[in-house]
């Protein structure tokens, strides 16, 4: 009986313990979240303007680009953007989810994945499927040349016609307790069609040309796409991990409370017993 | 008749500039525009350069600008910017290092790779910029 106390004792402070890690874990989780949602909140601006800039070029110039070209999809290739770090709650594996779906309900003939983060690189790679290319260790500042040389990357692929169609999976960051896993579409550009006809026939030049302004509009509107969704994943992913740490923090609390109030039970029920055990012996002696 | 429009600045990181204007020179691949109320609508690539802003309340403002769009529109105009700063937001020692690193890449020699020298000739530009913002006189600061 004892010995049952003393176990109780152990796993007490083994639980206090880990509560003290996923604490600490939460208080960084909070502070750098509040860095990554700032950083993703000032990039939305740009992230919307570049999209509706897009959206009017592409309407008014044509289709006159090979990034806007549509060819059958033969080769699909989905880049996937996760943690470097588990420890964050579903976050990885929503995301992870997502893009899997997307590419088992693809018809196309080849499938690959530009893996961005070690978590969806040791996903794919563990469930062998092909990883075009890797981009790991990206740090909790995701800058906007690491995006664009994510960028560069797809982009020399799919003018190799390696790759016919590429997706991005990422996850948008509502707020701390919420983070939404997306799919959206990156090659070739596809923009929402525009309602008012009536623009194009008033002026709208281009200069120098409309293939001019695409060949450098396209890239950097490729690049951005990615950029958002590093900064977007990035504070999802923090998010989530502050949350998953409060509950964990949460949970050992109410485990650490019963096993105490289970701790106290049994010495007292010992105290009970030795005190029982004297006052016998007493009787005994008398 | 309204005699200012509205402009924003936008880059990846920030909003820089977001409200009414009079003028705005900018430096597009196909030489320097100015823009007034009521311009055409247009969309140009940028290229790095100082930009000049001028308030409706008599102010000017400069900006250095490292490529981009604009796009002037009916209801006013937005410069999607690869990054814009402000005379007192630009680091100076970090664009001098810029700056002699890309002297250094451009004097290497001439087995280097093409697109390296492209790019060297690009950061001696966005460099150089900053350096002007600042009140530097580039011309006179030696190879």
């Amino acid at each position: 009986m004892a010995g049952g106390l003393q176990d109780l004792r152990r796993r007490i402070r083994s639980v206090q313990n880990t509560q003290q890690i996923t604490r600490a874990m939460k208080l960084v989780a909070g502070a750098k979240l509040r860095r990554a949602e700032d950083r993703a909140r000032a990039s939305r601006e740009y992230f919307n303007e570049i999209r509706a800039m897009t959206a009017r070029a592409v309407f008014r110039g044509g289709n006159n680009h090979p990034l806007l070209e549509t060819r059958s999809e033969d080769n699909l290739a989905v880049v996937v953007v996760t943690s470097d770090r588990g420890l964050a709650g579903p976050y990885n594996t929503n995301v992870l989810r997502r893009a899997s779906l997307m590419m088992r309900d693809s018809e196309a003939k080849g499938k690959c994945v530009y893996a961005v983060g070690r978590k969806g690189r040791d996903y794919f790679r563990y469930r062998r499927v092909e990883i075009a290319q890797e981009f790991v260790g990206l740090g909790d500042d995701p800058t906007y040349r690491q995006g664009k040389a994510i960028a560069d990357a797809i982009i020399a692929h799919y003018l190799a016609r390696d790759v016919d169609a590429v997706y991005l999976a990422y996850t948008e960051y509502h707020n701390a307790m919420s983070q939404e896993p997306k799919t959206i579409r990156l090659l070739p550009v596809k923009t929402q069609p525009q309602g008012d006809r009536a623009g194009v026939e008033l002026g709208y030049v281009f200069e120098p040309d409309p293939r001019d302004v695409f060949e450098d509009l396209l890239p950097r509107y490729v690049e951005m796409l990615i950029f958002g969704a590093l900064l977007e994943s990035k504070a999802s992913e923090q998010g989530a991990r502050m949350t998953a740490m409060d509950n964990a923090s949460k949970n050992a609390d109410e485990l650490i409370r019963r096993m105490i109030l289970l701790r106290n039970r049994l010495r007292q029920a010992a105290i009970t017993r030795e005190i029982a055990e004297l006052v016998g012996g007493a009787e005994a002696l008398k | 008749m309204a005699t200012s429009y509205r402009l924003k600045v936008v880059t990846p990181e920030r909003v820089m500039w977001d409200g009414d204007v009079a003028e705005i020179i900018v430096r597009t691949t196909e030489g320097e525009i100015g823009v007034l109320a009521h311009h055409m609508q247009i969309i140009s690539p940028l290229v790095p350069h100082l930009m000049t802003v001028y308030q409706p309340n008599g102010k000017t403002q400069q900006m250095a600008v490292s490529g981009g769009f604009i796009e002037v529109k009916d209801d006013g105009v937005t410069i999607l910017a690869d990054s814009a700063e402000t005379a007192d937001m630009v680091d100076v020692a970090r664009a001098q290092r810029a700056r002699d690193r890309a002297l250094e890449n451009l004097n290497l020699p001439t087995s280097s790779v093409e697109v390296d020298i492209a790019r060297a000739q690009r950061a001696l530009a966005r460099s150089e910029n900053r350096l002007k913002l600042v009140g530097k006189d580039v011309q006179n600061l030696g190879r």
